[in-house]
């Protein structure tokens, strides 16, 4: 038996069989025994399921801290991107959506937390994640992001979606943290859905972030001083 | 003052020693059939990136880097890519033979599929070439690939090992020791599933002693399991 904070190599064997626990990170299951896929310490922690069942799950992490422990966005993270590009058809959708220009934009991530990766990861985000609660949205995407904006957005599942990062923008904390406008001059926020130019006195619409305080954008820090 | 980032040192005393023939002579007589040269191996080179290996038999001498797991615009299959390459060896018929042998012994061990539209990049330097550098580096990059925190089935264990015309085995040959021989195979094998992901035979061996010297092989491979995972565990101890 294994105990708690044992450190494991790659390939060692973590258990005999599954048994009562579930399968975390860092473990795989070959000739129904239970090996190490990564150098790590093996961590055992209790966790509530979907239907509220507590269940003991067992992973080997290679640090405490879940930035450190993932080579890649992981699910659910918050992440620093740009949109590189919007109107984009990805290439296994060609056929069938054909007639709609815009399904996705084609966004990079820069950052997790505030770790930046060495070479930026290409994700896509699908309109359907610009707005919770709006399945089918009929208003063009330059409504709420626009090309070389930066957004925070979520990093979420999609089953049709394995090459890339599908990324999600549907939550008031999440979307655009800077943008500039025609001429590169900074644009500044309105209100949550507005940004105006502070060249040309232009207003676009955009979905701004609602960026927890702790976390302020340097031009609300000027605002609240002045 | 200076930032010391790395840990690791070679000391200069052991570099000239590849030209000293004599100290070499000495050594072979002291060794039997089954002793390694002496070896150092070491997971976690450069301090403060993740992903490098160090492999030394002898005076055969390979590091191994790992880049990665990055995006790349190109690739767009659902596993991922790996690429090799090498460096610090002249031939290039050697080159391209070995970058096969590592390629294939790397991609079946890395869980490929979890990685979907990303790139590994496994750089292999070769520092100093003194028999057996194949299985040197094999060594390097499964360290580097434990440091990298990429999944994959397990440390691969691998061996070089000589035959002579007498049916005598040497194990982990260098230059000047393998001159006698009649040929050799570089063998590597993933312990914990005993899969074997190498076999590099050369030479004139008779087919009949192939399975002996395989065997032989396999039990040397599992001589070094423990130095290999000694060096991994410590590895993850410098880093807490």
């Amino acid at each position: 038996m294994i105990i708690t904070g044992t450190l494991v190599a790659p390939g060692d064997k973590v258990l005999d069989s599954i048994g009562n626990y579930r399968m975390g990170n860092g473990l795989y299951e070959a000739n129904r025994r239970i090996f190490a896929s990564v150098a790590g310490y093996v961590k055992v922690y209790g966790h509530k399921d979907k239907s509220d069942n507590l269940v003991q799950v067992i992973e080997v992490r290679r640090s405490e801290d879940q930035l450190e422990n993932e080579l890649l966005p992981y699910d659910g993270a918050v992440v620093t991107a740009k949109v590189m590009a919007v109107g984009l058809r990805y290439r296994h959708f060609f056929i069938l959506y054909l007639r709609d220009h815009s399904r996705f934009a084609k966004c990079d991530i820069i950052s997790i937390g505030d770790r930046v990766y060495k070479k930026r990861f290409s994700a896509l985000l699908p309109k359907k994640k610009l707005r919770p609660l709006e399945p089918e949205l009929s208003e063009p995407f330059k409504n709420f992001v626009r090309p070389n904006d930066y957004i925070l957005a979520k990093v979420c599942d999609d089953a049709g979606i394995k090459d890339k990062f599908v990324l999600s923008i549907a939550e008031d904390e999440l979307g655009v943290v800077l943008c500039r406008g025609k001429f590169g001059e900074t644009m500044k926020k309105v209100d949550w859905n507005t940004v105006v130019s502070t060249r040309t006195g232009k207003t676009e619409p955009r979905k701004m972030a609602r960026v927890p305080q702790k976390c302020m954008l340097p031009s609300d820090l000027k605002d609240s001083t002045s | 003052m200076p930032t010391i980032r790395s840990n690791l040192n070679i000391p200069l005393t052991h570099l000239s020693r590849i030209e000293d023939d004599q100290m070499e002579a000495i050594e072979m007589d002291k060794r039997s059939a089954t002793t390694f040269r002496p070896l150092c191996v070491k997971c976690g080179v450069f301090g403060a990136q993740d992903g490098s290996g160090y492999a030394e038999f002898g005076n055969t001498r390979v590091l191994a880097q790992i880049i990665g797991p990055d995006g790349d615009g190109k690739w767009e299959e659902d596993h991922a890519k790996i690429t090799v390459t090498l460096k610090g060896l002249e031939n290039e018929k050697q080159i391209a033979e070995y970058r096969a042998e590592l390629m294939s012994s790397a991609s079946s061990v890395i869980f490929i599929n979890k990685y979907p539209g990303k790139v590994i990049e496994i750089e292999v330097t070769v520092l100093s070439d003194d028999g057996g550098v194949l299985s040197a580096a094999l060594s390097a990059v499964t360290l580097a690939l434990a440091h990298s925190g990429i999944e994959h089935m397990g440390l691969t264990a691998s061996v070089h090992v000589g035959m002579r015309a007498n049916e005598d085995y040497i194990t982990d040959p260098s230059t000047s020791e393998s001159a006698d021989t009649l040929g050799g195979v570089t063998f590597a094998f993933v312990p914990n599933l005993s899969q074997t992901t190498c076999v590099s035979l050369y030479g004139r061996i008779p087919i009949e002693a192939t399975k002996s010297l395989l065997e032989f092989a396999k039990q040397r491979a599992i001589a070094i399991v423990p130095v290999l995972h000694k060096a991994i565990v410590n590895s993850i101890k410098e880093k807490q």
